[in-house]
């Protein structure tokens, strides 16, 4: 292990680099690529069965590689991403060394070992319960202790952000406030210190349960506590993402937050409040009152859509001026026609911006209203939906952020630097046509997690409006389209890391 | 460095982390853990009488 | 750079874009927000707000005692009940049906309990696509009024096992 006090200084943003924190970004980003591979064969696996003219596997296999896609994409891929993003935004954005590098190290191994338990599970026919697992139905119990392993060890790594924060503090590593990505990192930590501790309250007696220990867990109570965990680790994802757009805006065109108190203000509103929006997987469920919906969905008066709101003006905004100081003045939309779109960076960000907030932030406040949601709950349209944010914006930023993670932290030349520019486009576009697929096709009924939407071996017979085959044919051929875009990410980034050419100290590789 | 005092009240409060980090945490339980718990351990049970 | 710390006071009024788009989000979060409550009221088309827990076994002893009162016949093995106007109808969900298949009436008011007896199941209403879920444990109350005839089907929409995709009910409406 490399000694705790060795760095280097980036010849481009002149930060201090510790070989500490570079070994475990890279590590914990080398892992997430490995989880989406696994997450992307099921992907496509899955949407391939979906799809009437295929339908490749069986039930029984479908219905586990389904719960290994949810697992391996939405869990393990985003996470080890993320904390691999935390170690960056504290250790190297503030020129300060890791707190325990060690601890951290033991962080990985908990992650990992819980990873690979689950996913061990899943594949020895153990537990084929979705992602969500909701009780009573039930899993081996190494399953569910694949998950606690794996959520401390998510946990101690918020620490180790934290600790590092405090150690930048006190060696003066940095002066005045923090800088705004890692502001929206200490947001996007602070949102997963509630994630993490609702899913200990609910996972430990779950996990009892599937010992024997505890007879008897409400199915309302775990849902109430999953959703705690559920959607607010997509409340971190957002929030990563977000602080991702401001890094990306400023590693393509050198933009530069506008007004800081606008965008901090952003970030504070989805600290105090965005987690509240848990609530809207819970409004078709019996038990809670019509006040408990309406406060928490609406986030507490929709204030963190006001804040999405807000970092949908500021990027682009801090895009804009950014690009008129470089001359870019002509007309309305110079600044824009004249970006960077052949480096793989900007596009991703700019589709990331989009697919989030046009289709995931619009769908989401739609269905997340009492009503509406009676017309989306377990529909297809609600994993159009979280495609569009989960997958469409945190995933394409987080693609988008490696091109650059490679040169500047790893120190390795991209191979197939064209594959790199042209990967945004290829998984944004399959994207996009998916998660319309999906709209679609749910918006006439089409239900999630369902093997077979002909229903062929129905006692009772029924079939959909033909339109539906059609809408799953459009989402089946935009799934192969954006397995495509999956499988250049992870051969571009696979290839670099491993066999791209060893970067000279003082060589300074960003430009594509 | 900077005098002590000119500095806006927001901006001390929001390089505060640690009290974003309690109030980030207490929010959400207050309203949607605990709230919610209550109302389920709350709810009442159906009584079936009869056969 | 939002990788540098910003100047020491950055605390500074916004300019008049930032305002004028602050404002606009504001109200229309305001909006959204006024009109969830509103729609809640004025709409009258809600899921359950009468919150219920009901055991299980409970569930399945009232649901059998509804079936056997009501029942008119039998498709594809499962019961078909026709309960008489404004009655409390009870469904239920089990691994991989839908019991019993109904008869009602358009125009009448009926109060359905919709419960599960063993694993979470997806209430889905189709073609009008309305969609709720059923939790073991709870009785999900839904006051329904049938507003057209015809034959509706009941998918399931949560994940129940690995026949969950067989799992289709009936309701047929009547003039
Ligand atoms: C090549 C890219 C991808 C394709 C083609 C794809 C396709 C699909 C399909 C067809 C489903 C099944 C829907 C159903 O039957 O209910 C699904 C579910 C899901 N996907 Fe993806 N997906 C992709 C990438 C991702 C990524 C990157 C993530 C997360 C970061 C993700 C998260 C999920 C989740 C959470 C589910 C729901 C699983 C469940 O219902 O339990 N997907 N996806
Ligand atoms: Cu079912
Ligand atoms: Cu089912």
């Amino acid at each position: 292990m490399a000694n705790e006090m060795e760095f280097r200084t980036c010849p481009i943003t002149g930060k201090k680099v510790y070989a500490t924190t570079q070994n475990l970004m890279w590590i914990n980003a080398v892992t997430a690529v490995v989880f989406i591979l696994i997450g992307g064969i099921m992907a496509l696996l899955v949407a391939l069965t979906r799809w009437p003219a295929v339908h490749l596997l069986s039930p029984e296999w479908f219905y586990k590689a389904l719960t290994a896609h949810g697992l391996n994409m939405l869990i393990f891929w985003i996470i080890f991403f993320e904390v691999a993003g935390l170690y960056f935004g504290s250790s190297v954005v503030l020129n300060s060394r890791l707190a325990a590098p060690k601890v951290a190290w033991l962080a990985y191994i908990l992650m990992l070992v819980g990873s690979i338990l689950v996913d061990v599970m899943v594949f020895t026919d153990n537990a084929t319960v979705m992602f969500s697992s909701y009780v009573p139905l039930q899993a081996h119990p190494l399953y569910y202790l694949g998950i606690i392993l794996f959520a401390v060890g998510a946990l101690t790594a918020c620490g180790i952000f934290f600790g590092t924060l405090a150690i930048a503090k006190a060696d003066k590593t940095y002066e005045g406030s923090l800088p705004l990505f890692t502001f929206g990192l200490s947001a996007a930590a602070i949102i997963a210190v509630f994630t993490l501790a609702c899913g200990a309250i609910i996972y430990i007696p779950t996990f009892l349960w599937s010992l024997g220990v505890i007879k008897n867990l409400d199915p309302a109570m775990y849902r109430l506590l999953f959703w705690g965990l559920g959607h607010s680790s997509q409340q971190i994802n957002v929030t990563a993402m977000v602080s991702i757009w401001y890094l990306l805006g400023a590693l393509t065109v050198g933009a530069k937050p506008v007004n800081e108190k606008i965008c901090r203000t952003a970030f504070v509103l989805y600290i105090l409040f965005i987690n509240l929006a848990s609530e809207h997987h819970l409004l078709t469920d019996p038990t809670l009152s019509p006040a408990h919906k309406v406060f928490n969905t609406s986030y507490f008066l929709y204030l963190a859509v006001l804040a999405s709101m807000i970092h949908a003006l500021a990027i682009p905004m801090a895009v804009e001026v950014a690009q008129r100081k470089k001359g870019y003045t002509k007309g309305l939309f110079e600044w824009l026609t004249k970006a960077p779109w052949g480096e793989p960076g900007f596009p991703a960000m700019i589709f990331s911006l989009l697919i989030f907030g046009f289709i995931g932030g619009i769908t989401g406040v739609v269905y997340g209203t009492e009503q509406l949601s009676i017309k989306s709950h377990n529909t297809w349209a609600m994993t159009g939906h979280f495609h569009a944010t989960v997958v469409g914006g945190t995933t394409l930023a987080f693609m988008g952020l490696t091109y650059y993670v490679i040169p500047l932290i790893f120190r390795r030349e991209i191979i197939g630097k064209k594959w790199a520019s042209a990967q945004p486009y290829v998984y944004a576009a399959g994207m996009i046509l998916l998660i319309l697929g999906m709209a679609g096709a749910g918006t006439l009924g089409s239900p999630r997690r369902h093997w077979d939407v002909t229903f062929a071996d129905s006692i009772i017979p029924f079939s959909f409006d033909p339109t539906v085959l059609l809408f799953t044919t459009i989402a089946a051929l935009g799934g192969i389209l954006a397995a495509v875009g999956g499988a250049m990410y992870v051969g571009v980034s696979v290839l670099s890391v491993f066999l791209g050419r060893k970067l000279a100290p003082n060589e300074a590789k960003l430009v594509y | 460095m900077k005098e002590e005092g000119k500095i806006s009240r927001w901006q001390v409060f929001y390089d505060d982390i640690s009290m974003l980090f309690v109030l980030g945490v207490v929010i959400p339980t207050i309203f949607y853990v605990i709230w919610g718990v209550m109302e389920l351990a709350n709810a009442p049970t159906a009584v079936i009488t009869g056969p | 750079m939002p990788i540098t710390s910003p100047e020491t006071y950055w605390w500074k009024p916004a300019d008049k874009q930032e305002k004028i788009w602050i404002t606009v989000a504001i109200i229309w979060c305001l909006i959204l927000f006024t009109m969830m409550p509103l729609w809640h009221f004025v709409g009258g088309q809600n899921p359950s707000v009468e919150p219920m827990k009901i055991r299980p076994d409970d569930f399945e002893k009232v649901a059998s005692a509804f079936i056997e009162k009501y029942k008119v016949g039998e498709e594809a093995g499962i019961p078909v009940v026709k309960p008489p106007d404004g009655a409390d109808v009870y469904l239920k969900g089990q691994m991989w049906n839908w019991v019993p298949i109904l008869e009602l009436k358009k125009g009448v008011n009926y109060k359905f309990h919709i419960s599960s007896v063993d694993l979470m199941h997806g209430f889905g209403l189709q073609p009008l696509n309305m969609n709720f879920q059923i939790v073991p444990g709870h009785d999900n109350i839904l006051n329904l009024t049938p507003s057209t005839s015809g034959t509706f089907h009941i998918i399931c929409n949560e994940f129940c096992g690995v026949g969950h995709h067989t799992m289709v009910g009936k309701i047929v409406v009547k003039d």
